[in-house]
């Protein structure tokens, strides 16, 4: 079982945390909210935003049609929407079919208790009318987040 | 029949981020599309639908992002473009500058022979104006590229020029047809060969 | 898992080819598709660009020949061709081929699922790209090399009956009655 890495992006096209792990071997290895991955964040971005809009677009009905996974001979994306406007996205190898439980229960489990449930963090994460549109930098640096995110995924790391 | 049209048609638009190419054919396309694929793919896309000869074509208009991140990608979108439309804006000069850079990036990826056209934008702010017409059509023309200024006000000029570039595509399809019936001409052989072979191995 | 739609893209992202092969299927106007076809030409750029940095390193190290059997897809069967021998094409009937292949497109967009469908997209070495979109969301691997399968046997219809054509211009849209004709069973003897 090999993942990637974790993204996750708000309401306002902005990542507002991003994991990566670089050796299969390692489970510590890679980076954290790192700026080198700007651009590579805001790619999936966009990679996720056209192909959820073509998915809407072939909606049979007029039910919310979402976009579950993308898939490249090299790898696997897992997308979660949520309803308030979140996406988690998980890249992973091949064999990984399905992880959208992997998906719901950092949503439910890490995200609601340390993120959203935390009373000093904050509501939004862009604050000005730039950041709104996409400009935001600002990251979840909680350390309880980020140690139940290690946790949770760093055994599915390694092989 | 399946397929509502005869012939689909790429143009590319390219040129700085901040000259306004979108706005340059906003009104030129069949429906007012409010997909904001520019900013998260790196292109967006017009469609205008015009008869030619008695022919439905469709031409398809590919908007490019100017920034830099997209700048791997974008050049991907080069393959197989009939034309190619760079745009600068007349009241910044590195715009104009940066024209040289992406008509390097022309010769790089797209099929030898593409047809372009040099278009300067916001012809309107005279005041603010620091490239000259002349100069801009002195430098087109030594090139031999068409070359001509418009803005946001009226812009159907551009829409004149699009036209003109349409036909001649459906001419210069037709007159390599002519080319390949013709056994004993040697123009017929593809002499465009090697540099097919060149942007190909660039996209792959 | 029934096909609702099959698209063909040609090199440069145009979209050349589109059938719907269900009454119930969507109608989206062909500006529509052509705005779709384009974006999954972009999405392809991009989702090899996004490649993680983990199969990079990696992936340097991998031996060719390893790299190749990875990338080759089994033989799926001759998927419902048996019945009409002579008429599938020049090649040697009952089927085209029975050889596991390659896919050449390694790292660009294959597979995609959402709640209601599946998108497939096959990748010629030429760069056509052939996409079926199947009426059920499947995310198994199975169904994958079963689509991939289907779509390169679209493609083998596409060489005899358009290529063929000479009255077909390359890179331009289909218009082939054959062909329709042709792909219309394949898709019904599924």
């Amino acid at each position: 079982m090999t993942i990637y890495s974790l993204w996750i992006f708000d309401r306002h096209c902005n990542c507002i945390f991003d994991r990566e792990w670089t050796l299969k071997s390692n489970q510590a290895s890679g980076t954290t909210n790192s700026k080198q991955n700007e651009d590579t964040a805001k790619l999936i971005y966009g990679m996720v935003f056209s192909l959820r809009s073509i998915a809407q677009k072939l909606s049979r009905n007029e039910s919310r049609n979402e976009i579950r996974t993308i898939a490249t001979g090299k790898y696997r994306a897992h997308i979660l929407c949520t309803a308030t406007g979140l996406w988690f996205v998980i890249l992973s190898d091949l064999k990984q079919e399905d992880l959208s439980h992997v998906l719901r229960y950092i949503y439910s489990e890490i995200y609601v208790n340390y993120v959203a449930n935390n009373w000093l963090g904050p509501i939004d994460f862009a604050e000005t009318e730039q950041e709104k549109r996409g400009q935001g930098t600002r990251k979840i640096t909680n350390r309880n987040f980020v140690r139940g995110i290690e946790q949770f995924l760093s055994p599915m790391v390694t092989r | 029949m399946n397929s509502e049209y005869d012939y689909l048609f790429k143009l590319l638009l390219i040129g700085d981020s901040g000259v306004g190419k979108s706005c340059l054919l906003l009104r030129f396309s069949d429906d007012t599309y409010t997909n904001d694929y520019i900013s998260t793919i790196g292109v967006d896309f017009k469609i205008k639908t015009v008869e030619l000869d008695g022919k439905t074509v469709k031409l398809q208009i590919w908007d490019t992002a100017g920034q830099e991140r997209f700048r791997t990608i974008t050049s991907s979108y080069y393959r197989g473009a009939h034309g190619i439309i760079i745009v600068y804006d007349v009241t910044d000069q590195d715009s104009f500058n940066d024209v040289k850079m992406w008509l390097q990036e022309i010769d790089r990826y797209a099929t030898a022979g593409v047809l372009k056209l040099l278009v300067g934008n916001k012809s309107d702010l005279q005041d603010k104006r620091v490239v000259e017409y002349d100069v801009a059509k002195e430098f087109a023309e030594s090139l031999q590229i068409p070359f001509l200024e418009t803005s946001a006000l009226d812009s159907s000029n551009v829409e004149e020029a699009f036209l003109t570039m349409a036909r001649q595509i459906k001419e210069s399809m037709a007159q390599q047809h002519k080319d390949t019936g013709k056994k004993d001409d040697k123009a017929g052989v593809n002499l465009k060969g090697q540099s097919l072979s060149n942007t190909s191995s660039g996209c792959c | 898992m029934a096909i609702q739609t099959v698209l063909i893209i040609n090199k440069s992202g145009g979209l050349v080819y589109q059938r719907d092969f269900l009454a119930s299927s969507t109608k989206l106007s062909s500006n529509d598709y052509l705005i779709l076809a384009g974006t999954l030409q972009g999405v392809t750029a991009i989702a090899s660009q996004v490649t993680p940095k983990a199969l990079q390193i990696s992936g340097s190290n991998l031996s060719k020949a390893a790299n190749e059997t990875e990338y080759s897809i089994p033989y799926a069967g001759p998927l419902g061709v048996k019945d009409q021998k002579e008429d599938m094409g020049s090649f040697l009937p009952p089927d085209y081929f029975t050889d596991s292949f390659a896919s050449w497109s390694k790292s660009g967009l294959k597979h995609v699922t959402t709640d209601q469908f599946s998108l497939f997209l096959y990748q010629s070495m030429t760069g056509m790209k052939f996409v079926a979109i199947s009426t059920q969301s499947s995310t198994s691997n199975m169904a994958v090399s079963f689509a991939e399968n289907f779509l390169r046997k679209a493609y083998c219809l596409y060489a005899d009956f358009v290529m063929k054509n000479p009255f077909y211009e390359p890179e331009m849209p289909i218009r082939c009655e054959l062909f329709d004709k042709k792909l219309t069973e394949f898709v019904q003897h599924l």
